[in-house]
């Protein structure tokens, strides 16, 4: 027995309890299906619950423990997968009625690693139908709903990972992010949320939004959860094609090294763009707050940052449709009216301004590229907003009317583009109590230097310890 | 034919949907016509931009057992 609160306590602190033998994945798991079972009819993080599966799980990965087989920090952890990471002989929807029937045989590249490192998988988590939207709207299995009020949403499309690691449901969730799908979540429920370098965490089964846009990433409760989820996800895989054959670091090695004198861009178009007068301060605090420990701050431009949205978009749509054109044909009627006239519109979009668009990329990532000659990372807000209201078409912002998804996508976008790796740490509360997060991003495959720094903040802040208090 | 908004006509709309296979009810035809106008005039900071002749970062590499 542990006075810990099994449902809030880091990969690291569940994972020392576990070695020493002073709680049993057994108690893990069932502390989480209990904190599941009292939150969940507020949050709908889940499609599929596997409690009996867990239990299990949670036996076996106490039998082995007590014979002196600890696999590893991962070993007896709770983790959810966002339903579009195929599961072996469970169910996987992809957020869509259309798949309630379908069960994977194989286990995704992500799925199987958890698996060989001990993790127990406790179920498959809520998201945007077919990941195509930001908000976390769902009419099939219920829309999310945000920890910290239930009006407003979690975010998407991972919306359920979001809010199964915000409150305690989950020690790690998975999501994809094609246009922010991790990172807007995460931010949202004010967790962490690392979009990894493209190509560094296999894509392999999982349903795709878009290919050359598509990365699995890990959504936590710490920098340093993050980094450990990364050492077991990351690596060569030779069933995606887009995998990269790099080293991979041990990503903790770095996470407690000072910032001392390192270079931070803040990018001017960030704050040129519409953004919340309070979110504005808290961001801009956080940032005074990471020069005050060391880190010399420098202004930067990203010129290209007006056309993101039009590139990021134009490859998205175009991926998108193509991939679900047969599920058009044949199952329009079934799919989410938002999410089908995204599709169908995809179909409408010409060769030759996709292929414009992926011209328009390579010459954005050159430029952001170059920015990396002078500084380290780029620093800024992850949202303009906090999260808005469930359904609401758009938002306010500084009484201006913005569009919700070209909002909430504005400043993720841009590292879909270039692919490289992004992170969001909680960095203060609203008025209203509602989370903000600041986004760290850094060259490619340098997820090392983007884990110092976001872990330099987390470190000498304590917002990543503040937990929602979920009426149930 | 839809590379500018404005020259997109009605009649070109339904005859690209067919030909992209979608079956249109009467209610969806006028939703998604509005719906496409709007995604296409986003598109327009896109077009803006000069590329030059900048390849699309999308090279083809052979398998090795193809050389």
């Amino acid at each position: 027995m542990t006075d810990v609160n099994l449902c809030y306590a880091s990969v690291r602190a569940l994972s020392e309890l576990v070695s020493k033998k002073q709680v049993s994945p057994v108690e893990i798991i069932e502390a989480h299906l209990q904190r599941i079972s009292e939150t969940e009819p507020v949050l709908n993080s889940f499609i599929t619950l596997l409690a009996d599966e867990a239990q299990e799980a949670a036996r076996r990965a106490e039998a082995m423990i007590n014979r002196g087989n600890h696999l590893g920090p991962l070993h007896g952890i709770p983790v959810g997968l966002k339903d579009l990471f195929n599961t072996g002989g469970v169910k996987t929807t992809s957020g869509s009625r259309i798949f309630d029937n379908y069960v994977p045989i194989e286990d995704c590249t992500v799925a199987s690693k958890f698996r060989a490192a001990g993790a127990i998988l406790i179920g498959k988590l809520n998201m945007h139908q077919f990941a195509y939207g930001p908000t976390g709207e769902n009419p099939d299995y219920g829309h999310m709903h945000n920890p910290w009020d239930p009006e407003k949403i979690a975010g998407g499309s991972s919306g359920g990972s979001g809010s199964a690691a915000a409150s305690g449901q989950c020690t790690i969730t998975m999501g994809s992010d094609t246009g922010g799908s991790v990172r807007i979540p995460s931010s949202f429920c004010g967790i962490v949320g690392l979009k990894p370098t493209y190509g560094l965490v296999s894509r392999n089964g999982l349903t795709p939004l878009s290919w050359c846009l598509d990365h699995p990433g890990p959504m936590v409760r710490t920098v340093e959860d993050a980094a450990l989820t990364m050492n077991v996800i990351s690596g060569f895989d030779p069933k995606d094609v887009a995998s990269a054959r790099v080293n991979i670091p041990d990503y903790t090695e770095n996470l407690n090294k000072s910032i001392q004198g390192l270079r931070v861009g803040i990018v001017k178009e960030f704050f040129d763009a519409p953004l919340d007068a309070e979110v504005e301060s808290i961001v801009r605090k956080a940032i005074s707050h990471i020069e005050s420990m060391g880190a010399e701050i420098h202004e930067v431009s990203m010129s290209m940052f007006e056309q993101s949205q039009a590139i990021s978009g134009t490859i998205l749509m175009c991926e998108a449709a193509a991939y679900h054109r047969e599920l058009l044909k044949d199952h329009a009627e079934e799919l989410y009216a938002p999410v089908r006239l995204r599709l169908e519109s995809g179909l409408l979009i010409t060769a030759a301004d996709y292929l414009k668009a992926q011209q328009a990329r390579a010459l954005f990532n050159t430029s952001v590229n170059a920015l990396y000659q002078t500084v380290d990372v780029l620093v800024g807000p992850s949202q303009p907003i906090t999260a808005p209201t469930l359904l609401a078409q758009s938002v306010e912002i500084n009484g201006t009317r913005v569009g919700t998804t070209a909002a909430v996508t504005q400043y993720s976008r841009p590292y879909n583009i270039t692919g490289t790796p992004a992170i969001t740490v909680p960095c203060g509360f609203s008025a209203s109590g509602m989370p903000v997060g600041l986004q760290i991003a850094g060259k490619a495959f340098d997820e090392s230097t983007v884990l110092q720094v976001a872990h330099a903040y987390e470190s000498t802040t304590d917002w990543h310890l503040k937990h929602p208090d979920i009426a149930s | 034919m839809v590379s500018n908004t404005n020259e997109l006509s009605h009649e070109a709309f339904l005859y690209l949907i067919r030909q992209s296979g979608i079956d249109l009810d009467t209610g969806h035809d006028k939703e998604l016509f509005d719906y496409v106008k709007s995604v296409l005039s986003s598109l327009d900071p896109l077009r803006s931009i000069d590329v030059g002749s900048t390849e699309p970062p999308m090279m083809f590499i052979p398998a090795q057992e193809d050389v």
